[in-house]
């Protein structure tokens, strides 16, 4: 037992778990040339495992980035804390490697519990939800049979579908409505198109398929076939996250729409977008500043700020940052759009507090060992 | 009525680009001889502000970066063999356009590029042609630079690039020559119309000339406006027209540079001499816009063969447009700019730094003469004075810490290395750390002048909205970048530990190696020291910035690698894994690193933070790593035989 203890603190094991980390760095950044960074991310440095193929013939298996920070974390703590020698004279080490413990601690909590999405805002608009771009939901809306408008909403969220691959399908019921809701065939990133009339099947000449996926999570659309059934009735569709108008259906003379979108999550207070400000660099296209002054209010109070780069609005606990904008088309005098990002994460200040305190710890040993040199070597 | 056709007529004229090809004569100069300024043009000239790429800069600046990307130089020799500056070779090209196209700035680095133009090259493989000789083939260069543009960057031959390269360059000179076209430009006036009156004596005057009359003629026009037939109306609408068209044309030829400091502070574009002569067009005001810089530029363009005035009017220009932009509190720095290039500060540190390598081999072929060790600190002192004055003038000229644009990551890292070794060569006292100074110094100021001469473009760009904070650009890039040359100093120690041992030097003398890996070891701890802080800071700025602490992008990964791979070894070390060999290898391998991170990664193409991609590069870098990788086996080797002969 005490062998097994030693060894997850040795020397040796950190130099094999940082050795795989910087292979699965490396490799990781190399598939960037070719893969959208969330499948990386996904497949190299938060997987357990990895099979990364060399030259597509040779597997190489190799241990994922989430299984080694996991060991590191583990080898900090007993090699760098538990096991270390414990002297007030020489403090640096012991400092340094609890630091790192911190910071490592620091990004799984931000992985695990942080909220992170954006909102997009045209010049006047007001919202107080924004987007998980990470993850999606289906949404079910019960309409007003004369105005069309959504009077009753149910959601999906997508932990319920996201494994529906191949033949799965998975069935939801409710008290709510009548009839029975089937999910099949999720894919993270779709492409809707005809089909070839007599050689495939679609849902009124419409199939989708898998895409790779995006470079940039956020232009992934997903994408998921969908069945209803009531007593005789059944109704074939197709989620996208590219459609714009929901699918629509009639179950027992009422009208239902579905479709599948970001994740909403709510935001305890609104933002309204005043004015978007941009400014570019004197007859070129390299933007030089960007801003939005924005109004955020909770219940009659509000408040007037201006929204900028490495300036972000902290309130009640999220962050708004500026983080780019867009236009609605291409036409020059298209509505100009701001999107800020959102994120709600507890530890967003550790990595701050355990690079200061890791600092001290270095600062601390590396001089304490610099002096020693000199004396020795003026002893010499 | 016929006022506001007109009016309308005019208005459009600015939005519809009139298609018609223009004729202006280039040939009328008086002489079609070698213009002679004296010095006194040119060094005026060097300081005319100007705005180009969004920032201001002097002309000497501008016309400096041009020639560098058009002839790969940063002087050309005209065809009677003077040699002339950049300023001196722009002034050529904007006011004797036909001499300047007699000049060879154009080069071409490989002949079948031409020989696919179907034109005859020179003897040489890579030379410099001139506008002229490329002119029988400019419809087909054009042709297959549209073709070869569809195509992709990355799937581009060599030779496609360089097609298209050569195309843009023609096109970038064919806008500098016909900068002051406006100024040469004349209307032939039907005759018997309304304009004509204004002009008894000539049938074709200047743009200047009837900009001058123009207030007049448009008070007249709306004085006989109600007396018009339709004829009569007809015939002055296509007069107008005939004249915006051209007009036109001419406002999109001076808009290569901006010159003119608006006299609205609000408004950040500087103007062209046209784009404030031509408010005279404007019907919806009655105001006459102050037109005399526009009248300037002409007159400096028609009495040019006058010296004596040519100065006096140059003078005169230069010195309102600098009030004028002081005036709004820019370009106070262009002196100093000027004064940047014209000390060459760069060029001079980097054949210091020769000097001092061959100073360095002679002391130690010398058996290490104390002289000589004085000599190759001091030599090695200017030359690191000099590029520390280059950085402290980029930083002042720029409002900037040290390091913005990968141009400066490398002069930030030779200075950073050098000064390492200095520092260790005080600690030591072997004399090696001194003698790789030299190296470090003469290898880094190389790669950075050939980087510049490779980009061609100016290295103080204005920065984008992400970069502009200079507290995180201080704290972030600028520990970074001491980390890359901590890494390389460290890098290179092992390279004398291993060349040490291959060439069998102090074969008996056991404990220099030994001594010499303990200063590779700490080299790295404090390799490891500024690239873990910068790393970190790196996050906790894109936190600052959009939120997220971490991305896995290509250049932070680069970075961790640094941090990771420093971090093997020092517990591969402590755990008593490797030993001095380890330790060494250890320190070649980071080299590999850090290249890899520094530029490896902006090669990738990928990720958010890729500031620079630099054609060509990929081989130098693989060439180093198989080098790299060659030393790490040769010295695994030589240790292992000498191991065997101690048993």
């Amino acid at each position: 037992m005490k062998e097994i203890f030693r060894f997850l603190g040795s020397y040796k094991l950190s130099v094999v778990i940082l050795f795989f980390l910087m292979v699965i760095v490396f490799l990781g950044t190399l598939a960037q040339t070719e893969h959208g960074i969330y499948e990386i991310q996904n497949k190299y440095f938060e997987s357990v495992f990895v099979l990364h193929w060399l030259g597509n013939y040779i597997p190489l298996p190799l241990p994922g980035g989430g299984l080694l920070m996991v060991l590191l974390l583990l080898n900090l703590f007993i090699g760098g804390v538990l096991l270390a020698p414990k002297s007030i004279k020489k403090p640096g080490m012991l400092i340094a490697h609890g630091g790192a413990i911190l910071l490592i601690l620091g990004g799984f909590w931000g992985e695990f519990w942080g909220d992170y999405g954006q909102i997009s805002l045209l010049e006047g608009e007001t919202k107080n939800t924004f987007e998980n771009t990470k993850n999606w939901e289906i949404y079910i809306w019960k309409l007003d049979k004369e105005k069309k408008i959504p009077i009753t909403e149910w959601i999906i969220p997508q932990q319920h579908f996201s494994k529906l691959k191949g033949a799965m399908r998975r069935s939801f019921f409710s008290k709510e409505f009548p009839f029975e809701i089937t999910l099949m065939r999720f894919m993270t990133n779709a492409k809707p198109r005809f089909t070839i009339p007599g050689v495939e099947q679609g849902i009124q000449g419409v199939l989708l398929e898998p895409a790779p996926s995006e470079r940039e999570e956020e232009l992934n659309l997903a994408g998921i076939y969908v069945e209803i059934s009531a007593n005789e009735q059944h109704h074939l569709g197709i989620l996208w996250g590219g459609e714009k108008q929901p699918w629509t259906f009639e179950i027992g003379n009422e009208l239902y729409s579905m479709g599948i979108r970001h994740q909403r999550m709510e935001l305890p207070f609104s933002i309204k977008l005043e004015k978007f400000i941009k400014e570019f660099y004197p007859r070129t296209n390299k933007p030089r500043f960007f801003a939005s002054e924005v109004v955020y209010a909770t219940g009659n109070w509000e408040q007037r700020t201006v929204i900028r780069m490495n300036e972000p609005l902290r309130f009640q606990g999220f962050t708004v940052y500026q983080a780019s904008w867009g236009t609605v088309n291409d036409s020059p005098s298209a509505p100009v759009f701001s999107v800020l990002a959102i994120t709600k994460n507890p530890a967003e200040q550790v990595p701050l507090y355990s690079c200061i305190i890791i600092s001290i710890g270095l600062l601390l040993h590396f001089s304490q060992k610099l002096i020693r040199f000199l004396k020795s070597s003026r002893g010499a | 009525m016929t006022f506001f056709l007109i009016s309308s007529i005019i208005l459009s004229g600015y939005v519809s680009l009139n298609t018609v090809e223009l004729t202006t004569e280039t040939h009328q100069s008086p002489k079609l001889t070698i213009p002679q300024w004296d010095k006194e043009i040119i060094t005026i000239a060097e300081k005319l502000p100007i705005q180009s790429d969004g920032r201001i800069k002097p002309l000497s600046t501008h016309a400096r970066f041009l020639l560098l990307k058009l002839s790969g130089k940063t002087s050309i020799k005209s065809p009677e063999g003077k040699s002339l500056s950049p300023t001196e070779w722009f002034l050529h090209c904007i006011f004797y356009p036909d001499i300047a196209k007699k000049y060879p700035v154009f080069i071409v680095h490989d002949l079948s590029v031409l020989e696919n133009l179907g034109l005859q090259g020179h003897e040489k493989k890579r030379d410099r042609y001139t506008y002229n000789e490329l002119l029988p083939a400019r419809e087909e260069l054009m042709n297959q630079a549209q073709k070869y543009s569809q195509i992709p960057p990355a799937q581009r031959t060599r030779i496609q690039e360089q097609v298209l390269n050569l195309a843009d360059n023609l096109l970038t000179f064919e806008e500098i020559i016909a900068y002051l076209d406006f100024a040469r430009y004349k209307y032939s006036i039907p005759p018997s119309s309304l304009l004509s009156q204004f002009f008894p004596n000539k049938k074709e005057p200047f743009l200047s000339e009837i900009i001058e009359i123009f207030p007049e003629f448009k008070k007249k026009l709306k004085e006989i406006s109600p007396t018009l037939n339709e004829e009569q109306t007809k015939e002055i609408l296509s007069t107008i027209r005939n004249l915006l068209g051209d007009v036109n044309q001419l406002v999109v030829k001076a808009e290569h540079f901006t010159v003119i400091p608006s006299d609205e502070l609000s408004k950040k574009a500087w103007l062209s001499p046209l784009d404030i002569a031509i408010q005279i067009f404007d019907p919806s005001t009655e105001n006459i816009p102050d037109i005399h810089l526009f009248m300037l530029f002409t007159k400096l363009e028609q009495e040019k063969g006058i010296p004596e005035q040519f100065k006096k009017l140059f003078t005169q220009l230069v010195e309102e447009i600098t009030q004028k932009a002081e005036a709004r509190g820019e370009g106070k720095k262009i002196n100093l700019e000027v004064l940047y290039y014209k000390g060459k500060f760069l060029f001079y540190s980097q054949w210091i730094f020769f000097l001092a390598v061959i100073l360095t081999a002679i002391w130690w072929l010398s058996i290490k003469n104390k002289v000589l060790k004085f000599s190759v600190f001091s030599v090695n002192t200017i030359a690191l004075l000099l590029l520390i004055i280059a950085i402290t003038f980029r930083c002042i000229i720029r409002g900037r810490p040290p390091v913005t644009t990968l141009y400066e990551t490398i002069l930030f890292t030779t200075a950073t290395a050098v000064l390492l070794a200095f520092i260790m060569e005080r600690f030591t006292r072997d004399n090696i750390s001194l003698s790789l100074a030299s190296f470090l110094g003469l290898l880094g100021l190389f790669l950075a002048n050939r980087y510049e001469m490779k980009e061609g473009t100016d290295t103080m760009p204005s920065l984008v909205a992400v970069l502009d904070t200079n507290f995180w650009l201080t704290i972030h890039v600028t520990t970074i970048v001491i980390g890359y040359g901590a890494g390389l100093l460290a890098s290179a120690f092992g390279h004398v530990w291993i060349l040490g041992k291959i060439l069998r030097l102090k074969k008996n003398d056991a404990t220099f190696y030994k001594r010499l890996s303990r200063g590779i070891y700490g080299t790295i701890c404090f390799c490891f020291f500024f690239s873990f802080i910068g790393t970190v800071l790196g996050g906790i700025w894109a936190l600052q910035s959009w939120g997220r602490f971490w991305g896995w992008d290509p250049k932070e990964n680069g970075a961790l690698l640094i941090v990771l791979w420093c971090l093997i070894v020092i517990h591969a070390h402590l755990g008593k894994i490797i030993n001095s060999l380890g330790i060494t290898l250890g320190s070649i391998i980071l080299g590999i690193v850090v290249s890899f991170s520094w530029w490896g990664v902006n090669l990738l193409g990928v990720g958010l933070h890729s500031y620079g991609f630099t054609r060509g590069a990929w081989n130098s870098l693989l060439i180093f790593w198989i080098i790299e990788i060659l030393l790490i086996f040769s010295g695994t080797y030589i240790n292992l035989i000498e191991k065997k002969q101690q048993t």
